[in-house]
């Protein structure tokens, strides 16, 4: 296994004694709990609103995780000084940075993939159908979840886990509004504005690409090309983030 | 010395066991007086600042029909509670404008509001512009425009635009073929309880909440009840051109041949008549249905029904 591996798999390990984890009962007991409300509560379509609040449950306790333990992946290393003892070994820190990065991303997939089961067995309770679309949007919500882990990694490299939180935080908000934002810049008289606007909307992520929740939760499926695109799109931005990360993590005095 | 201490210990613990419960209680206490307080408008108020959809949808982020299905959930409280005010409706209506604004295919939203302000409590233009949204955003599904097309032509006693919101109907891919034979009698038949009673038995058909059918139901049996009042105030005109006076009781009617049969009332009340004005009411309902004026705007009139189509009531009661 190579230096990468090894770190991820040790960033895994301590993501699962931190009890990560444990918030898979927290959305179980969501999920199940709000469920069983709707079901008596709504008039009609309880179906679409079970899988909206399920598909939701699993984006938003995803991006929690994302945002709280990248900010604290390199943070908590230099805090501990544990980081003098790894820059001390034949690592480079490139291969510190990425093999961080899989370790978190490995802890999201083994989440992603309770939460989804735990969601997939709601449904199967409540007789809501399972569509292929349920799985397309989770592979989106995936996506956007390394986006997001990317992000929080890239601002931990050169600043506090609190502005970290808050600058990722930002983005994920700002990701979520750059296409309505240019939408009403589109109306603007001013040139100079649309053409800032033009240049937020491509700098910054469009995390509203990857979320196709609404669909989904009513069975509409998105194209294969669209699915493929979007998270090419996603992955490349991530790279993009990671390559900065690193970049400034060569930088720093260790 | 050392269980005294421990004693100590215990007595220290208990009381802030007990102080804590007693404030506890004393916020529950409080809560329940709060409850109290807040009726129906103060809980409908909650809707009425809801911004608007535009801006809501910029503030909801990834979670736009999440944010739509909890403002559901209230406005569904104001639409299933059995009194409640003009002004909650209103803000029903704007509560459920902005949901939709937030998740434009949420079908249910427009269909049960439809019903709602529309046909049972009517209001029925925010009733039409909801659906009229609703057929903009979703033009797939038929029962939007049919819907539509029930509350112009028989709440609204507007026939044109019942047939052409029925044309709309009938045009969308999987619609039932006979939506354009209720469109073409829709334009000759004004208004006509008959023709009413077979669309909203056509419709609940479709509906797959027992609520909403419930609602449906009673509405139909509304209209029967409505449509045998309006047949004994017919037949007591008749009586008095014959005899020169009003019947004293009802089975009059029938002991001198005026009509073969008294409707039995499908509310589960009684048919009466005041033998000074001939007025005829029914003892479940104090007030009559507003369609009494509607049926003003039907041409046909009448006991007639098609024989194409028989009163449903019966078989589903």
């Amino acid at each position: 296994m190579g230096a990468i591996g090894v770190i991820a798999l040790n960033a895994f390990r301590e993501s699962l004694r931190d009890k990560i984890l444990y918030n898979l009962v927290l959305f179980a007991g969501l999920l199940i709990g709000l469920s069983v409300l709707l079901a008596d509560l709504t008039i009609t379509e309880h179906h679409k609103m079970i899988a909206d609040m399920g598909l939701a449950a699993i984006n938003l306790i995803g991006v929690i995780i994302a945002i709280f333990i990248g900010i604290s992946l390199v943070n908590k290393e230099i805090e501990r000084r544990t980081i003098y003892t790894i820059m001390a070994r034949p690592i480079s820190r490139t291969f510190f940075i990425l093999g961080k990065y899989c370790g978190l991303v490995l802890t999201l997939f083994v989440n992603l993939s309770i939460m989804l089961a735990v969601f997939l067995v709601t449904l199967w309770l409540y007789h809501v159908p399972i569509a292929l679309s349920l799985f397309q949007a989770v592979q989106l919500i995936f996506v956007e979840i390394l986006v997001v882990t990317a992000i929080a990694l890239f601002f931990s490299t050169f600043s506090s886990s609190t502005l970290s939180a808050i600058l990722t935080l930002g983005i994920y908000v700002i990701g979520h509004l750059t296409a309505d934002l240019r939408s009403i810049a589109a109306n603007s008289e001013s040139g100079v504005m649309k053409t800032m606007v033009d240049v937020l909307y491509y700098l910054c992520p469009n995390l509203e690409m990857l979320n196709i929740k609404g669909q989904a939760a009513v069975g509409i499926l998105v194209a294969p090309e669209y699915l493929m695109l979007a998270s090419l799109y996603g992955m490349v931005y991530a790279g993009v983030l990671l390559s900065g990360a690193c970049l400034v993590f060569q930088q720093r005095d260790f | 010395m050392k269980l005294a201490g421990s004693i100590s210990t215990v007595k220290r613990g208990v009381t802030h066991a007990l102080f804590g419960l007693t404030l506890l209680a004393g916020a529950s206490g409080l809560l329940r007086l709060l409850d109290h307080e807040r009726n129906t408008v103060a809980r409908a108020e909650q809707l009425a600042y809801l911004p608007k959809g535009e801006y809501l949808r910029l503030a909801a982020l990834g979670y736009r029909q999440v944010v739509a299905d909890l403002i559901w959930l209230q406005a569904v409280q104001h639409i299933g509670a059995k009194r409640d005010t003009q002004l909650g409706y209103r803000w029903t209506y704007h509560a459920v404008d902005v949901l939709t604004d937030l998740d434009p295919t949420f079908v249910a939203p427009y269909q049960a509001t439809g019903i709602f302000l529309g046909v049972l409590v009517g209001r029925h233009e925010e009733g039409l512009a909801i659906l009229s949204k609703g057929i903009r955003r979703n033009p797939t599904i038929w029962q939007l425009p049919f819907l539509a097309g029930y509350i112009s032509y028989y709440e609204l006693c507007n026939p044109v635009a019942g047939a052409q919101y029925l044309q709309i109907a009938a045009q969308v891919s999987g619609a039932p073929a006979y939506l354009s034979r209720l469109a073409a009698r829709m334009t000759v038949e004004s208004g006509d309880p008959t023709a009413a009673l077979e669309f909203l038995d056509r419709f609940s058909r479709t509906v797959t909440d027992e609520r909403v059918r419930e609602a449906l139901m009673q509405r139909m049996k509304e209209i029967v009840q409505e449509k045998d009042l309006h047949f004994l105030e017919d037949s007591i005109r008749r009586y008095q051109a014959k005899y020169g006076r009003a019947p004293v009781k009802l089975e009059d009617l029938m002991l001198h041949g005026v009509v073969q049969q008294l409707p039995v009332d499908p509310l589960g009340g009684q048919y009466q008549i005041d033998s000074l004005t001939g007025a005829v009411s029914s003892s479940s309902k104090r007030e009559r249905l507003r369609i009494h004026e509607k049926v003003a705007c039907h041409v046909g009139g009448g006991d007639s029904r098609p024989q194409t189509w028989s009163n449903p009531l019966p078989v589903l009661q």
